[in-house]
């Protein structure tokens, strides 16, 4: 008993911590089904395993060329020991991602500390870092992008790691240094990373000079273990890898704006004159894009009831975050403001800074890309339950209600989160990831040397990726028999064909006549009636993906 | 020579005023570009009652207008009445009142602040506040119009101001009541955020409300009900129909969605796993929250404006001025902190539930039902101008700076309202009625019968509008033509002399020979009327931005 009460605080953060591994863990191999960005995280690590080089031949290189959008190369080299222990799958996959998701929560709850530290309420100090892990370990946004091998996640991690041993520079002032580790760190992890990361070390740094100043030795020792950390980085930018993925979803490669320029000018009779000229120009323009997106990310739509618009990064009738938290982030809001000390600001800039990636391109709200608002908005949240708990401390009796009403609330929205996760997420989306494709390849790796030719239909993105992921297709083959297409229109590239496979969309009265004694493998609307089907193939949902005609 | 303290205040207050002015009554005839039918009622019925001292209808000097068979709460129909006296019928004379009603609010305005922040002796918040008002875009487009609902907002704003005066001097609690009596005879939805007004205002205000002599409460509380009573009893005369058929609580999710969603986990309403899971009142929450959401968006207060309704804002630009995103985030922070617990109370309550009219309603965001929100957010913004001024210098040329640049940015929205909302938004405001009266009225006679599309655009009431119409050759006609709506919403009219209001069927009537026949070009298709020996092309009405067509005016011959 007397343990139990020693120990209460890191007894209860142990099970909030359980309660995130079970909702960050429970079926992670199937649901949802691999995408093809997983498969060539993957695919990548086990091509480095057996050969030393990427899918596409390159030799331990610090960018991923994939689908030629030139993914940050760490996460590959994190999930690389576990596809070698594990063998290549998907649980071996998404297994060291999720852990760190799952790191995550312990992490907030040492970072939530560090940021109340001082506070004179002891209710306060000992409270809002709990209920933060905990909000943490609930929350739809942190566990959808726990549960696969998205890359976001674990910059999110790195970034909660750099801020904590920043605001430890006071207690260690060698903890600025590990914390420059890791804010790079999360630079060679996602795209985003590298707009939001420096960001926020600025903001520290600006909020902290002080403590930097007199800190100089190790600021100068952060600064060159920093600078000489970026340089493979920055020298890669002169690459094909540096503005790959910039180019492909930027907000400047969409038209959007730019004809409305045309438009509005077209109002004037003398469409150069200086009025329109200077009221509607391609600045003004996409400024106001920019600006409209960013603002998208705070709509209570997005946060609250639907959450993104791709269907990928969402569950059914689920906002970002739980409904019932608009209140504890509205009155966090209100309580960190009347506050706000220099803490507290970092976390309010967080929260103002981290949709600026998504803001740039052209598909806003953005789950993924702001990934990282997700950590704000939980500490503002926590912060907020325990204030507006404490607002009714006057009367004991209100208090528990309040307590037990919100423990109740709390159990029914998760309660209904999962279901949505596990019941409905994959019927509602049958295309949100690549359901159906490990059923194919099931059936048709084995036989396929049987048969001239393999068509697959590319209707369901890079299919190509995903064969090979699950035929654990010898990399080294692979590497020399394949090309990679030009560049589509928002600058990713596939592979047509490997082996006996060919991988095109199908019109099925051409391919009739033009491949005999092959497979044909295609969707509902592209094998027509009268062809002879030998098998159809169904996703984990029940939806019917694939129909085998052996032609 | 020096100008002193309360000369340069009254000099910049009559300069905002004036700013106030030109910017809501420059070119009013012409810009929103065309009449909508409610505007267009609301005049012809002044010219009734002026001509008649009836309605359309006939009524005697009534209180309620029964209209299209929306019952509109008349006041603005009086109000109109002496403008038509001087200036005709005519664009101008219907929209004028609504005009000066908005140039008053932004004068309303910049009292009710000196009351508000009394004690924090900023005597530039109020300055600041009406300057913002007067520049608010969404304050600006609906003062530019007929808009019930923004005389409705100045008699508020009037009652407020004697709500707060009342704790000096207890007597003004009786005006109060007054002038929110008054909203409600002069606007439907004020039923509600009037109703929302008092409540808050209760609250905020309660100590020094309590404070005030029990015989002042009880009498401003009769005269409060009595003056509310005709229009609170409509309510059960099934006078308010609009009330119910678009309220939110008649629309349940539709079967087939739920249908589809339970048969994906293999539930069943009624289980209950439906009610952990998929209650209704979930759905409905869900809506309601929405709404509400979608009335603090981005989009809807900075970038697109009211996107179910065009008409409700310019085209690319939003409810409020860009610069006004900084000033309200900075104001939010002034408003949590400032000492004046009332003012803040009352500030963002308001704020929270001004948009509740629109909540309840359908349409995902409506800027009509939820104009009282503009009030509390110019407050916000005054609150976040005045304090990044005073940041920055206490000398009183920063506030002149700060004004100035907020005027530059400013001409960002002239531009949208008054270049290209009459050009992209043409269509929206109706355009092609009046231009098709003017080009019938004068060959009216010539033919048998004038076939004119039907539609909930009210073309009737445009003829009677631009040919002024005899009221009372009307009145004795209009209960024969006047057909109810099934559901208890709009009606239309069916005819008007040779004038037949009807749906339009090409086929039916391209054979009718000696016809005149007014339509769009979807009911009327081009490829199948032009020019020649079958028809004579009177007239093509375009839209304004030049891409599409109104309405055609074709002769059978």
């Amino acid at each position: 008993m007397n343990f139990l009460n020693k120990h209460k605080i890191a007894i209860i953060l142990f099970l909030v911590v359980i309660l995130g591994s079970i909702l960050r863990l429970y079926q992670l191999g199937q649901t949802p089904a691999l995408n093809a960005d997983e498969a060539a995280l993957g695919y990548n690590a086990f091509s480095l395993l057996k050969t030393g080089k990427d899918e596409h031949g390159n030799s331990w290189p610090l960018y991923f060329q994939s689908f030629n959008d030139y993914k940050p190369g760490l996460t590959v080299y994190l999930i690389l020991p576990m596809v070698y222990f594990f063998g290549l799958t998907e649980w071996s996959v998404r297994l060291l991602p999720a852990i760190i998701g799952i790191l995550t929560i312990p992490l907030l709850y040492f970072l939530v500390k560090e940021i109340i530290k001082g506070t004179k309420d002891k209710n306060i100090e000992k409270y809002v870092p709990l209920v933060a892990a905990f909000v943490l370990s609930v929350s739809p946004w942190h566990i959808h992008f726990s549960r696969g091998a998205w890359e976001v996640n674990i910059a999110t991690f790195f970034m909660c790691l750099g801020s904590l041993f920043f605001m430890r520079m006071r207690t260690n002032s060698r903890a600025i240094v590990i914390s420059a580790i890791f804010f790079v760190l999360s630079l060679y992890t996602y795209h985003a990373a590298r707009i939001t990361s420096p960001l926020l070390a600025i903001t520290l740094a600006v909020i902290y000079r002080k403590d930097l100043i007199e800190n100089k030795k190790y600021l100068i020792v952060s600064i060159v273990v920093g600078f000489v950390l970026c340089v493979p980085l920055l020298l890669s930018l002169r690459g094909p890898a540096g503005l790959a993925r910039a180019d492909g979803v930027a907000i400047w490669s969409d038209s959007g704006p730019e004809n409305r320029v045309n438009e509005l000018r077209g109002d004037y009779s003398n469409l150069n004159g200086i009025v329109p000229k200077v009221l509607h120009n391609k600045p003004v323009a996409y400024s106001l894009a920019i600006a409209s997106n960013w603002a998208k990310h705070y709509w209570g739509e997005f946060l609250f009831l639907s959450g993104d618009d791709i269907q990928r990064n969402k569950v059914p009738e689920t906002g970002q975050m739980h409904l019932i938290e608009i209140v504890s982030v509205c009155v966090g809001m209100f309580e960190v403001i009347k506050r706000s000390n220099k803490k507290w600001i970092f976390v309010l800039v967080w929260l103002a800074i981290a949709p600026i990636p998504a803001a740039i391109t052209f598909q806003a709200p953005h789950a993924l890309r702001a990934e990282s608002m997700v950590i704000p908005l939980t500490i503002i949240a926590a912060f907020g339950l325990v204030k507006f708990i404490q607002y009714f401390k006057k009367y004991r009796i209100l208090q528990v209600f309040i307590i037990i009403l919100t423990g109740l609330l709390y159990t029914v929205i998760v309660a209904r989160y999962v279901h949505m996760y596990y019941v409905h997420m994959a019927k509602e989306y049958p295309f949100s990831s690549q359901y159906g494709i490990k059923e194919l390849v099931n059936f048709v790796g084995p036989i396929h040397q049987n048969y001239t030719n393999v068509i697959i239909t590319d209707r369901y993105d890079q299919p190509y990726i995903l064969f090979l992921f699950y035929m654990k297709y010898d990399p080294a083959t692979f590497q020399q028999e394949h090309t990679l297409t030009p560049r589509d229109l928002y600058g990713f590239s596939t592979v047509r064909s490997f082996s006996n496979f060919r991988f095109e969309s199908i019109p099925f009265e051409v391919f009739k006549n033009k491949y005999p004694g092959s497979l044909i493998i295609g969707t509902d609307k592209e094998i027509l009636s009268g062809a002879n089907i030998t098998k159809d193939i169904y996703g984990i949902n029940g939806y019917r993906y694939f129909r085998v005609v052996l032609n | 020579m020096k100008i002193n303290k309360i000369t340069l205040h009254s000099l910049i207050l009559i300069f905002i005023i004036t700013i106030a002015a030109a910017i809501r009554l420059y070119n009013l005839s012409n810009v929103p570009p065309h009449l909508t039918a409610d505007e267009a009622a609301l005049g012809y019925n002044a010219y009734s009652i002026l001509k008649t001292g009836r309605d359309e209808h006939g009524v005697l000097l009534p209180i309620i207008f029964k209209s299209f068979g929306d019952y509109k709460p008349g006041l603005y129909v009086y109000l109109t009445v002496p403008f038509v006296a001087i200036f005709g019928l005519n664009e101008f004379s219907s929209r004028i009142a609504g005009a000066l009603f908005g140039i008053l609010a932004v004068y309303i305005l910049y009292k009710v602040v000196g009351l508000l922040f009394a004690e924090e002796k900023q005597k530039h918040l109020s300055l600041i506040s009406a300057f913002l008002l007067a520049l608010c875009p969404w304050h600006i487009l609906f003062s530019r119009g007929a808009w019930e609902v923004d005389v409705a907002l100045t008699f508020t704003l009037i009652g407020i101001y004697f709500f707060l005066k009342s704790f000096k001097s207890s007597k003004n609690l009786l005006f109060s009541a007054f002038f929110f009596a008054l909203t409600l005879a002069t606007y439907q939805g004020a039923k509600l955020s009037t109703a929302i007004v008092v409540v808050i205002l209760l609250i905020s205000f309660r100590k020094q409300f309590f404070n005030l002599p029990k015989k002042s409460i009880f009498t401003a509380g009769i005269v409060g009900l009595l003056m509310s009573l005709p229009i609170v009893l409509s309510l059960f005369n099934g006078q308010a129909g609009r009330l119910q058929v678009f309220s939110v609580f008649s629309a349940p999710r539709p079967e087939a969605y739920l249908q589809n969603f339970l048969s994906e986990g293999s539930e069943q309403v009624g289980t209950i796993g439906y009610y952990a899971f998929h209650p209704e009142g979930l759905n409905f929450l869900r809506g309601i929250m929405g709404r509400w959401f979608n009335h603090f968006s981005g989009r809807f207060l900075f970038f697109e404006g009211d996107w179910q309704n065009p008409r409700h804002s310019a085209p690319y630009v939003g409810m409020l001025n860009f610069l006004d995103l900084p000033l309200l985030l900075v104001g939010i922070v002034v408003l949590i902190k400032t000492k004046n617990r009332e003012a803040s109370t009352f500030i963002f309550l308001w704020l929270l539930f001004a948009s509740l009219p629109a909540i309840l309603s359908r349409d995902q965001v409506h800027a009509v039902r939820s104009l009282n929100m503009l009030v509390p957010l110019v407050l916000i913004e005054a609150l976040g101008f005045s304090s990044i001024v005073t940041k920055i210098s206490v000398k009183r040329s920063v506030l002149f700076i700060g004004g100035a640049i907020y005027l530059i940015f400013f001409v960002y929205y002239l531009d949208a309202y008054f270049v290209h909302l009459p050009k992209l938004n043409s269509q929206y405001w109706e355009y092609g009625f009046k231009q098709a009266v003017q080009t019938i009225s004068p060959i009216q006679n010539q033919y048998k019968t004038i076939i004119f599309q039907q539609s909930y655009s009210q073309p009737y009431i445009y003829f009677l509008f631009y040919e002024k119409y005899d009221p009372k050759t009307y009145q004795s006609q209009s209960a024969n033509h006047f057909i109810a709506s099934k559901y208890g919403d709009v009606g239309q009219v069916s005819n008007l002399d040779n004038i037949q209001f009807k749906g339009i069927d090409w086929q039916v009537l391209r054979g009718q020979t000696g016809t005149l026949v007014v339509g769009d070009s979807e009911r009327i298709p081009v490829g199948d009327s032009q020019e020649g020996t079958a028809f004579h092309v009177i007239k093509e009405i375009p839209y304004l931005n030049g891409k599409s067509i109104s309405l055609r005016i074709i002769d059978i011959k």
